[in-house]
């Protein structure tokens, strides 16, 4: 009895001195958005390379989809590495419907993006400027990943035709 | 607000007037799960480290106190803070996977409560008793969290945050992992 006072008093005394003090909510509720911000970084970012690959590759079909299942495995399980206990859209169900959606949602819109002429303003603006990252990651300026850069003949065929000959 | 008066409030509102500053609605947590928490761990851990990881579960519940949803179960919540307690104790030793893929797939026939009478229940409790440490750690926190807690299989999947269904299928194999080593060390 003794000792069951000495365990509670002893967790009170630490609270009371000050030496222990309770997380406000907004830390609770920052934490969350962060969590929601990184998972929405990261769907986009899968949303981007996989359209990206596709846009360079002209890729279609099955090729697609295999190229946004890679990429969903990534990001599915980079996420339910650092996040299976945290969110319940992880853990309230078997992880194999978690990665089922986040596929078809990366398909779906990795498919629309590349549909879409982004891909093609992007690759526009990063040949007229100079942009690090984005116009050494487009290459040559065609999208063909060749890496011929200046050299590349797609270039030359885009710079004065305005269009791609892939 | 006098002892009485904390004595008759349920769980979850000594929380939530924690969460409003009220110290002693604290004391009063500690002393209602002292025990649970400290008979739980000791199942799990070494009889050494019980106190000090006991003493971590409610200084951890104090600091993170605001997290806590008054629309859910507070013991579940504890529980939940004494398990990873105890899991990142088991990992330090290495005695813990990193990973486990039975959370992968779905085990739908398995999600229903299995329900068993008194009688089998105490059997296997004396069972699991018998053999304890050379459970799984997996099995387990599952086993104990199931006959000596008796957490329904809702509650469990709180705790330990994997499917309700995972849940039934872990505990069908870790009964029939604690009948293989009773047998083995007891005979018939």
């Amino acid at each position: 009895m003794e000792n069951n006072k000495n365990f509670s008093q002893k967790i009170v005394e630490q609270i009371r001195l000050g030496k222990i003090k309770s997380r406000p909510k907004i830390y609770f509720i920052l934490q969350t958005l962060l969590l929601l911000f990184i998972i929405g970084v990261s769907v986009a970012g899968a949303v981007f390379l996989a359209s990206f690959v596709a846009f360079g590759f002209s890729l279609k079909g099955s090729l697609f989809l295999l190229l946004a299942l890679a990429f969903a495995v990534l990001i599915f399980f980079l996420l339910a590495f650092l996040f299976s206990e945290k969110l319940t859209f992880f853990y309230k169900r078997p992880f194999i419907f978690g990665f089922l959606i986040l596929t078809f949602l990366i398909f779906i819109l990795s498919s629309i993006v590349f549909k879409s002429s982004f891909h093609q303003k992007v690759l526009n603006y990063a040949n007229k400027n100079n942009v690090p990252i984005l116009s050494p990651m487009y290459k040559c300026g065609c999208g063909c990943g060749c890496s011929k850069q200046a050299s590349c003949s797609c270039l030359k065929e885009t710079e004065t035709n305005k269009a791609c000959l892939h | 607000m006098n002892a009485v008066a904390y004595l008759t409030i349920s769980d979850e509102n000594l929380a939530v007037l924690t969460q409003k500053s009220d110290n002693n609605a604290f004391e009063f947590l500690v002393i209602r799960y002292e025990e649970k928490i400290k008979r739980y761990l000791s199942r799990m851990l070494n009889k050494a480290d019980v106190e000090d990881i006991s003493q971590n579960v409610f200084l951890k519940a104090f600091i993170n106190i605001n997290s806590f949803n008054e629309k859910l179960k507070f013991s579940a919540w504890i529980y939940r803070i004494a398990h990873n307690e105890a899991v990142n104790h088991l990992k330090k030793r290495k005695t813990l996977p990193l990973f486990d893929f039975d959370i992968f797939l779905p085990h739908q026939s398995y999600i229903k409560q299995e329900v068993e009478d008194e009688a089998t229940k105490t059997e296997i409790k004396n069972e699991i008793e018998a053999c304890l440490e050379k459970i799984t750690p997996k099995y387990k926190e599952i086993i104990l969290l199931f006959y000596f807690e008796d957490f329904s299989y809702q509650q469990i999947a709180d705790v330990l945050r994997i499917p309700q269904a995972t849940v039934g299928v872990r505990l069908k194999r870790a009964r029939e992992e604690v009948k293989k080593i009773y047998l083995k060390n007891y005979g018939e």
